[in-house]
């Protein structure tokens, strides 16, 4: 037998030999885009099969967290595209296809998310993801998606990289945040021109990027801020930096935040601090859970921006709609704003799909969702246009403000659409309202 | 000057918070020599069923803030029997093995009543109602302000450690308790039935774990995550202050609140949680049991 | 060892061995491609990446006895340091990835060793609390631009090389260009993994044989005991903690390399508790432990599938027992976490543990699960624990037996 020592000695020797043969690995070139790795000896699918299409069913993935993470409470947004695909089938489906949509639970976590999206792809034969929930949980996979060719679409998530620039494959799902932000930035350029303003930021994509679009939307005011607080997205209790932003003394407040810290910070500055600084958040935060955690009169007149319908809205037909759908195939889950939101993604989905026609394959698929125009679906506010430069469905919003606990809109739309079309809103059961019509 | 008495203020109070779960982990550190991981997702179980209580009752309007109050001691007293079933069901077997064993059980209790508190309620977080007296705007005392409901949750921590302590200390179930903690076999040769004791070590501390899930849920809303960050303030609080020690658990939670909202203002908010970690590995290089904890002494 | 009992083992290991080095192109074979394909080559190589990852963490708290909450920090610095010296090369130079991920593997190593000394005063929970505290602190550190200190900015921004909160996208990795046709990029990554992590399986090996692997055992054991065998206990735990740095390292920055992607979020106190629980589960103070152990969070959410499609639907009490798909898939967590309950308390030692009881041929293994069940029968006041002898236990008296002396304080 060898000596220990010399042993240990060999297997280091050994170990620092073979990295170094290893290290002929090149580096990608950047911008190439190396073709789809096909194993030495394996069947290259024939034009004719596409995957995750059948003559009766099409398959699609998702990766949301499901479990061990506050991320966990949008889920519910796969709940609502699910129901709304049972309903679109329980009629037939698409071209006689029906619409079967696989989740995979990353925990929130990248390493995770790599692993299930790969399992969809290659074990369950996806034919394209759909909806798929985290900013850095997406990032893994999104190169991978895009090599693979797999129709990438409708992420839950609004960081601009989605679609900047656009890859043939992909398209976004909300507004992007850095128009969210900038809108956010008009209003507050507009009202408080020549005044102070601290922001709230959450400590990670979703708030950088939110708050580089606030900066955006107050270019050329004179607006000075006066402080920045941030935290990290698991901190709900933000009473620490709302005292501290109430030390810089501001005329206004921005948060690019999630519900929870951003009603704490709500309630703790009219509750506790007796601060009656008005607010101004992002979108996300249009739910009806926020009236109910901030309290109502605390969160009286705040300002954010919407592009979807709420569920407040019970004489909209479109929400009717959806009521109905979730009762019927819902499984019990509770319809919210965001399986509203699930919905309106789902929705574009199958027009894309009608759209491709019976011969479906990604690139008619593609071709089908670039081609919706001014069209509006039941769950949408706002109208869809889409084209092979523009892959964001939603790109107009609304400023809406908080009145007794709802969240009413008021104002024109602002568009920031790159495909402007004629319709500027939407009603009813997908009805479209053309400019120059009353609401 | 006056900032900074705020800023102290303010760390007292989201100390309060950590103070009022570190006794939790500290009562059960002392009557089991387990460190529960799952503490806090237990807590947050039991503020759940709280909180299905007081809808519940939320269809009468019963007088004296029942409504709150018959809700809480009955979530307790559940939260208490679900504590006795675990330690019976699930730590028992794992008592004799390394004691790595009883803290993956513990991991793994965390993941289950995370679990089915998501599937049960769902992950969206909900308002908790806080008990009369303190709701309420603030409190001015001096150049400071002081939220009722901070205050509420520093005096109860307050008291549930001076009943602890009175329990531990003067009653002869305490004693016992303690005992059955230090010595399980010499427990057993003068006739303390040392397995009973451990069942009700865990039976307590689940229900202090309870009440500070309940006092704490108004503050950072109800939602299966709302211990997640505070239990790790929580054990690093306990730590700080000393895992032996009840006062311990209630100074290390101030402290890593003041430092933490110090670090926040006077350094930057990106870098709170860090300056405050640092600052315990700190005091515990110096003192390796925590503040006020004893110095354990191994025989060989 | 006789030559006699050396014979199976040797020839085991070099049919795995042979195993290994053909796994990639085995599913091309027409008996394999039943069952394996390119998916699994993926897998095998996330196997290979956490089986590193996890020796560091088993050297340290399987065998030295040091619990290590932190683990996953070390991974991630040995990720980042990896992954910026792939991106931006070295002062204008590019730096090959070998290179990298040695410097990632030798620089966390340092750093582990040297964060080791404040752990020499700490044990139990006390270290447990302080090596968390390096997983909770990182993601902030790693995002960090600017702080103030008393009224001044500094500029500190971490956030530039280690692209603050969006991550660091690295080139996808590619084969070698002279080998095109023969392997595939995903191929090429699988023995760029398993190699290293062959090798350093069998360094840890043949550490855990030798003499600073006994020592580790001596420290774990009893601290005083070993320092008067003359053990230096400051330089062996600082050791053990250097190397578990180095195999974080490695680890960590063959991850990067493989996933061209690291986020602040992707190591985080949660993957920390589940390597924790992998090297548990598989066995600690055990190579083979280890390998369970990294198969386990390989194949987690496989087999929670598996279990998940056993159970069936009840059409009962619905909103009260899982009944819906919808259900089931929110559920998943109690399908992990029951039966790993379960499962460590029937099998304290692990599935290593499990597999040498059952290897020692003892009929124990029931015996010592009718001591954990009697703690469930005295629930009902059906029998009272009786201790029993068994391989694992040392003396046969109850009163030598005492269960505090497993207890670390």
């Amino acid at each position: 037998m060898v000596p220990r020592f010399r042993r240990g000695f060999l297997l280091a020797s050994l170990l620092l030999v073979a990295f170094l043969l290893l290290s002929c690995s090149e580096k990608d070139e950047e911008g190439e885009t190396p073709a789809a790795t096909q194993p030495a000896g394996a069947e290259t699918p024939t034009t004719q099969e596409v995957q995750g299409v059948t003559d009766t069913e099409i398959l699609l993935g998702s990766h949301f967290a499901l479990s061990q993470s506050p991320a966990a409470a949008y889920a519910v947004i796969m709940d609502g595209m699910r129901a709304y695909f049972d309903y679109v089938n329980s009629q037939g489906g698409v071209h006689g296809r029906k619409i079967k949509l696989l989740i995979g639970d990353d925990h929130y976590n990248p390493a995770d998310t790599v692993e299930v999206v790969r399992k969809l792809v290659e074990q369950d034969g996806i034919f394209a993801m759909i909806g798929s929930l985290g900013e850095s949980t997406h990032t893994t996979v999104w190169r991978y998606l895009e090599e693979q060719g797999i129709p990438d679409l409708f992420q839950s998530s609004g960081i601009v990289k989605w679609t900047d620039p656009v890859v043939k494959t992909r398209f976004g799902g909300n507004p992007d945040y850095h128009t969210e932000g900038k809108m956010l930035g008009q209003y507050i350029a507009r009202h408080y021109n020549g005044k102070k303003l601290a922001l709230l930021v959450q400590n990670d994509e979703f708030g950088v990027d939110g708050e580089a679009g606030i900066r955006m939307g107050l270019e050329g005011s004179d607006v000075e801020i006066v402080a920045r607080e941030t935290y990290e997205s698991t901190q709900w209790d933000v009473t620490a930096q709302t005292q501290r932003l109430k030390n810089a003394n501001p005329d206004v407040v921005a948060a690019y935040a999630i519900p929870p810290p951003a009603a704490s910070m709500v309630k703790v500055a009219r509750e506790v601090l007796d601060w009656d600084v008005p607010f101004v958040v992002t979108g996300v935060n249009v739910s009806e859970i926020f009236a109910q955690l901030a309290g109502a009169q605390n969160a009286e007149g705040m300002v954010s921006v919407v592009f979807g319908k709420q569920l407040y809205q019970t004489d909209d037909p479109g929400v009717q709609l959806h009521l109905q759908i979730m009762k019927d195939f819902g499984q019990g889950v509770q319809p919210a704003n965001y399986t509203l939101y699930g919905q309106a993604m789902a929705e574009i989905l199958v027009k894309g799909l009608e759209n491709a026609g019976p011969d479906l394959t990604r690139e008619s698929l593609v071709d089908g969702l670039e081609s919706i125009r001014d069209w509006c679906c039941t769950a949408c506010m706002v109208p869809v246009n889409m084209s092979p430069t523009d892959h964001r469905p939603m790109e107009m919003e609304f400023y809406i403000r908080m009145e007794n606990g709802q969240w009413i809109p008021f104002d024109d739309p602002v568009s920031f659409e790159s495909t402007p079309g004629k319709v500027i809103g939407c009603k009813g059961l997908g009805e479209p309202i053309y400019a120059g019509e009353g609401q | 000057m006056s900032e900074f008495i705020q800023t102290v203020a303010t760390g007292l109070s989201m100390g309060s918070v950590y103070a009022v779960v570190a006794l939790a982990i500290v009562l059960i550190y002392r009557s089991t020599g387990v460190a529960n991981f799952a503490q806090g997702e237990m807590a947050m179980f039991s503020t759940f069923i709280a909180w299905s209580l007081v809808v519940y009752f939320g269809q009468w309007s019963l007088p004296l803030d029942m409504n709150y109050w018959l809700p809480f001691f009955m979530a307790v007293t559940i939260a208490g029997l679900i504590g006795a079933i675990v330690e019976r069901v699930v730590l028992r077997p794992v008592e004799e093995a390394p004691v790595l064993n009883s803290v993956i059980v513990t991991l793994g209790l965390f993941t289950l009543f995370n679990t089915v508190a998501i599937w049960r309620y769902g992950g969206i977080a909900k308002p908790f109602p806080s008990p009369s007296f303190f709701k309420g705007g603030a409190l001015d005392v001096g150049p400071v302000v002081i939220s009722r409901l901070n205050i509420g949750v520093f005096a109860m921590s307050l008291l549930i450690m001076l009943l602890l302590y009175l329990f531990l200390n003067y009653t002869k179930l305490g004693l016992a308790m303690r005992a059955a903690a230090e010595n399980r076999l010499a427990c057993r040769m003068v006739g303390i039935p040392a397995g009973r004791m451990l069942t009700m070590g865990w039976a307590l501390s689940a229900a202090v774990g309870a009440v500070a899930g309940i006092l704490v849920a108004p503050i950072v809303f109800l939602s299966p995550n709302m211990m997640f960050a505070t239990l790790i303030f929580a054990f690093a609080a306990a730590v700080l202050g000393g895992l032996q020690s009840l006062p311990g658990a209630i100074l290390g939670g101030l402290l890593l609140g003041i430092i933490q909202n110090m670090a926040g203002t006077y350094i930057g908010s990106e870098i709170d949680i860090t300056a405050a970690f640092l600052v315990i590995v700190l005091v515990l290089l110096v003192k390796p049991n925590g503040l006020l904890g004893r110095r354990v002494v191994r025989r060989v | 060892m006789s030559r006699a009992a050396l014979r199976p083992r040797v020839l085991g290991l070099i049919l795995l061995l042979a195993v290994l080095a053909v796994f990639p192109y085995l599913y091309t074979w027409p008996f394999f491609g039943g069952f394996l394909d390119e998916f699994r080559t993926f897998q095998a190589t996330r196997f290979g990446l956490w089986l590193i990852i996890l020796l560091g963490l088993n050297l340290l708290t399987g065998y030295s006895g040091q619990i290590s909450l932190g683990h996953a920090a070390l991974v991630a610095i040995g990720a980042y340091v990896a992954a910026v010296l792939i991106n931006d090369g070295f002062m204008g130079q590019n730096v090959p990835v070998a290179v990298a991920v040695l410097t990632a593997g030798v620089s966390t190593g340092m750093l582990a060793f040297l964060l080791g000394a404040p752990a020499l005063r700490l044990s139990g929970p006390y270290l447990a609390i302080a090596t968390l505290a390096m997983i909770i602190a990182l993601p902030q550190i790693l995002k960090l631009e600017s702080i103030s200190f008393a009224g001044q900015d500094i500029n500190l921004d971490v956030a530039h090389w280690t692209g603050g909160v969006q991550g660091l996208l690295l080139d996808r990795p590619k084969s070698p260009g002279s080998l095109d046709g023969l392997v595939t990029d995903r191929q090429w990554l699988y023995y760029e993994v398993m190699v290293p992590a062959i090798i350093m399986t069998a360094m840890a090996a043949n550490l855990a044989r030798s003499r600073v692997g006994r020592a580790f055992i001596a420290i774990r054991d009893t601290e005083v005991g070993a320092e008067h065998m003359g053990v230096n206990l400051a330089l062996y735990k600082m050791t053990a903690f250097g190397l578990s740095g180095l195999y974080a390292g490695v680890g960590g920055g063959l991850f990067a390399y493989t996933e061209a992607f690291m986020s602040p979020d992707s190591f985080e106190v949660i993957k920390s508790i589940t390597m924790l629980v992998a090297i548990v589960l598989g066995g600690l103070a055990s190579i083979v432990g280890t390998v369970f152990g990294a198969l386990f969070m390989a194949f987690q959410n496989e087999i929670v599938d598996a279990i998940s499609g056993l159970i069936p639907s009840i059409d009962i009490l619905k909103g009260y027992l899982p009944t819906t798909k919808s259900d089931f898939e929110r559920l998943r967590g109690a399908v992990y976490s029951v039966p790993l309950i379960i499962f460590i308390i029937f099998a304290p030692g692990g599935l290593a543990g499990l597999v040498r009881q059952v290897g020692n041929s003892a009929p124990t293994w029931w015996q010592g699960a009718r001591l954990r069940v009697t703690g469930w029968a005295s629930l009902v006041g059906l029998a009272t624990p009786r201790r029993r002898t068994g391989p694992d236990s040392g003396p046969t008296t109850e009163a030598a037996h005492d269960p505090e002396e497993d207890k670390r304080d």
